[in-house]
């Protein structure tokens, strides 16, 4: 397999979106996010990599506190348009029609609409040059009881999409559980094993 | 909209998955990673959560270098192996009959059959408790030429795929396109 060498570029695909909502002068802001992940598990802990000139920024510096809502498919037009603009000029609450609400932080909006809403505070920045890394403890989970299975999170019902090069991809069907396909492989070598 | 309080989670939902790859006592192993994200562009950067433990900690403390691997569907078995078995036991390259190359760096082992490559050196390790957040810096992408359209990556034809943990531990495919990005929020524009 020939292989083109493009340079550094920050190419894991697709990435999750998600909108990372701060209150800005006491407003309540959003803004489309994809460069985020799963730092760690205990304490829960995740990244969002913001650039510093950004707006949300300016909240997250102000309460420590920042929210992340996970879309679903229904507000990808909502998600794109608060990539679009800047909190700084536009209520994207209001032209969004989110309804937000406040859980254990006072600060860290959140929007009702998202079946999964992250409060998180702020652990960590990390200036990496470009962009500011925030590592977020989060403090409290709120999931939407509509999207849930047997009192379980299940992602066919949360319909979350991603983010590849320039657009949205929803998610696909479940092809395989993790953890248990894989064991083919492990049987497989296992015998190899045993003979030599 | 009733919410349900799960309690402190990290629930970001889908991740994507990759095959970090390392080299430690010079053999080269590769561990699938969920917890993982782009940090930066300029320069760029990913960010990875390793537990402690993990052997592929221990390749990186040695060469403070590491690869990040994204597999395509046709790598499923492999990537899913990758994450039932230690390094420090199996030959997880062998079993897997990965073909291996390297770029720049000569400590961040590179799979062929991956669609995306990315050598990066480490910039900072933060300690999250029960993960160390590794951050690297890429110092090279190389993207198979089979995946490109018009010199650019096509995420379809890379036949990425996501993890997602609800409600069963599982791997989900990439599905249809839903819009433009920068584009379908046009319409709330004044």
């Amino acid at each position: 397999m020939s292989k083109k060498k493009l340079g550094p570029q920050p190419m894991i695909w697709p990435h999750p979106t998600v909108l990372v909502g701060a209150n800005v002068d006491g407003k309540p802001d959003f803004a489309a996010v994809a460069w985020t992940g799963v730092a760690a598990g205990n304490p829960p802990s995740i990244t969002i990599g913001l650039q510093p000139h950004r707006y949300s920024l300016k909240g997250i510096y102000q309460n420590r506190t920042f929210s992340v809502n996970i879309p679903s498919v229904d507000l990808v037009k909502e998600t794109d348009y608060c990539g679009l603009v800047s909190g700084a000029d536009t209520d994207k609450v209001k032209d969004c029609k989110f309804k937000v609400f406040y859980g254990k932080t006072a600060s860290a909006p959140l929007i009702e609409q998202c079946p999964i809403n992250l409060e998180c505070e702020v652990s960590h920045i990390l200036n990496l040059g470009s962009h500011m890394l925030v590592v977020g403890k989060v403090v409290e989970t709120h999931f939407s009881e509509d999207c849930l299975t047997d009192g379980q999170p299940d992602i066919n019902k949360v319909k979350p999409f991603t983010f590849g090069p320039g657009k949205y991809y929803a998610i696909g069907e479940a092809f395989a559980d993790a953890f248990k396909i894989g064991k083919q492989i492990k049987r497989k070598t296992r015998k190899s094993a045993t003979k030599r | 909209m009733i919410k349900k309080e799960f309690g402190p989670q990290p629930w970001i939902f889908p991740n994507p998955i990759v095959l970090i790859g390392t080299l430690f006592d010079g053999k080269p192993n590769f561990a699938p990673f969920a917890w993982c994200g782009i940090a930066g562009s300029e320069p760029p950067m990913v960010s990875v959560g390793i537990r402690h433990q993990r052997h592929t900690l221990k390749g990186i403390y040695e060469n403070r270098t590491f690869s990040v691997n994204v597999p395509s569907t046709d790598l499923l078995e492999e990537t899913d192996y990758c994450g039932m078995v230690s390094g420090a036991q199996a030959d997880k390259a062998k079993d897997c009959g990965f073909k291996l190359f390297y770029g720049t760096l000569n400590t961040a082992p590179l799979i062929e059959k991956c669609p995306v490559n990315l050598e990066c050196e480490v910039w900072h390790m933060l300690n999250i408790g029960a993960h160390m957040l590794v951050i690297g810096k890429i110092v090279q992408a190389h993207v198979s030429e089979d995946c490109l359209t018009n010199d650019q990556p096509d995420i379809i034809k890379m036949k990425a795929f996501v993890y997602s943990r609800a409600p069963t531990a599982r791997y989900n495919a990439v599905g249809e396109v839903l819009g433009q990005a920068y584009d379908v929020g046009k319409k709330f524009k004044k």
